[in-house]
């Protein structure tokens, strides 16, 4: 456990050695999968946990005033800026469209009144339900983008040389986890966001020296493998528009 | 009994991208039936924990047909609707009934209700039965043609320790939980599997683990081709 410590505090400043531990341990997979199942579930307890609060703290019609109190202030600026036009035509567009958002809220409000009524289990259980159901679907979530991505790379890094097992690969970029701790600051306004960009940034070093590693060739080489899926993704929505093209011109 | 728990180590170990696991599968006396056995456990055990996953989210969610009723309500108090003229209102209600009882109806099918969980104790291990045949057979032509040496019965035994990720579908015990992402790691052990049974080189494996999913693509995509030219040719055809 201590050397597993050593080990993710080693990749968040890179640490080479960091890195080949974790490609040459002898379960390597299983040290990957602990590591991001582990990171997962702290940040999703502290998500969880927070939402949790929230919604305890808050009653449906509550949320339902404060969501119509919004939309019509940002209506109401929008109209300001002269987005829905000016003269009697647009002040009867105005009135008509006010008319329909009223109802619509007043949908919402009868809706919000129907959950109320016909759920079997008091809020504060549902509450708890649905968070504890975030929490655990947390390191799914995870797990499952770690693998895809993991793949997808393994098979660029392959046609650009690269040596890794699938093992080896996971097991190094596991570790794109450790900055993403941060991540469990996410639900901070304003600095929040802040945090989970630097999160992300810092991940993306850690999985460029986790892929190069891994395939035993330079970062340069990692990285290419790294943002390849993308480019070949854009390669081919332009192929898939080009042949729309295409058929619309041949149809004409 | 010792061979069931065997059976079950060696998923646990295929889980965790072990090569042992595939290896003692292949080796194995009865792949085809070990796996067999395997699959239809899991499916079974996993349906019946999402029962009690099923009761938990029934007890936590509102009623869909009371909240269908209040937004049908709902659009009928909205001032549109009075603009429509009285002599019409009829005949727009049940066009508008019809559109929207469909939406509902779709809705209904994908969400979580008891009895779709206990009919998915019957249609959960066949399902993966079926998926399990279809697959480890292409999957054994595609294995071959690169070059393998293994089996058919090695290959259905070795590819059944795929359906490993989803012995983790119990938490679904829980309610709201999302279990996403559960293919990928199956498709992984799929390839181990495969480069384990055929001997193959990892490019070959990786071929032999996908070209099934290609073949399956194109079939479906053929079905709809074939589909829509019987459509054609009936509505020209005036049938």
């Amino acid at each position: 456990m201590d050397q597993l410590t050593q080990t993710l505090r080693g990749a968040l400043v890179l640490e080479e050695d960091a890195f080949v531990r974790m490609r040459d341990a002898e379960d390597s997979f299983v040290g990957g999968l602990m590591t991001i199942v582990v990171i997962s579930l702290v940040v999703g307890l502290v998500i969880s946990l927070v939402s949790f609060v929230t919604a305890v703290g808050a009653s449906p019609a509550q949320e339902m005033v404060e969501v119509q109190q919004g939309m019509r202030q940002a209506l109401e600026m929008m109209r300001g800026f002269g987005a829905f036009g000016e003269g009697p035509e647009a002040e009867e567009f105005w009135r008509i469209f006010i008319n329909n958002f009223e109802a619509g809220i007043a949908i919402g409000e009868r809706v919000t009144d129907v959950v109320v009524d016909t759920t079997p289990a008091p809020k504060p259980v549902v509450d708890i339900f649905q968070a504890l159901g975030q929490w655990v679907s947390y390191p799914f979530g995870w797990v499952s983008t770690w693998m895809f991505y993991g793949v997808l790379t393994l098979v660029f890094a392959k046609l650009l040389g690269g040596v890794a097992t699938i093992r080896e690969m996971l097991a190094t970029t596991s570790l794109v986890a450790v900055p993403h701790l941060l991540d469990a600051f996410g639900f901070i306004p304003y600095v929040g966001f802040l945090v989970s960009v630097i999160a992300f940034l810092w991940g993306l070093l850690v999985y460029v020296k986790g892929t190069a590693i891994a395939n035993r060739f330079d970062t340069g080489r990692a990285f290419l493998a790294i943002v390849a899926p993308f480019i070949v993704l854009f390669a081919l929505i332009m192929l898939f528009v080009l042949f729309v093209l295409f058929l619309v011109l041949i149809s004409n | 009994m010792e061979n069931d728990t065997s059976t079950f180590r060696q998923a646990l170990d295929a889980l965790l991208l072990r090569d042992s696991a595939y290896q003692s599968m292949r080796d194995s006396p009865s792949p085809l039936t070990r796996g067999l056995i395997l699959i239809v456990s899991v499916g079974v055990v996993v349906a019946l924990v999402s029962i009690v996953g099923a009761l938990l989210t029934w007890f936590t969610s509102p009623d869909l047909g009371a909240i269908q009723e209040a937004v049908r309500q709902g659009m009928r108090d909205m001032p549109w609707w009075d603009q429509i003229p009285s002599g019409e209102r009829q005949e727009v209600d049940e066009i508008i009934r019809q559109q929207f009882n469909i939406g509902w109806q779709i809705a209904r099918v994908f969400a979580p209700s008891v009895t779709n969980a206990v009919v998915n104790v019957i249609l959960n291990p066949v399902t993966l039965v079926i998926g399990w045949l279809v697959y480890g057979l292409l999957a054994f032509l595609a294995a071959r043609v690169l070059g393998g040496r293994g089996r058919l019965d090695q290959t259905y035994g070795t590819t059944a320790l795929a359906v490993a990720p989803r012995m983790l579908g119990v938490v679904q015990v829980v309610p709201y939980v999302q279990t996403a992402g559960l293919g990928i790691w199956a498709l992984i052990c799929n390839y181990l599997a495969i480069k384990n049974t055929h001997d193959l080189s990892p490019w070959r494996a990786f071929w032999a683990t996908v070209i099934p999913f290609i073949l399956l693509v194109l079939f479906v995509i053929g079905l709809g081709i074939l589909g829509g030219f019987i459509a054609a040719f009936a509505i020209q055809g005036g049938l």
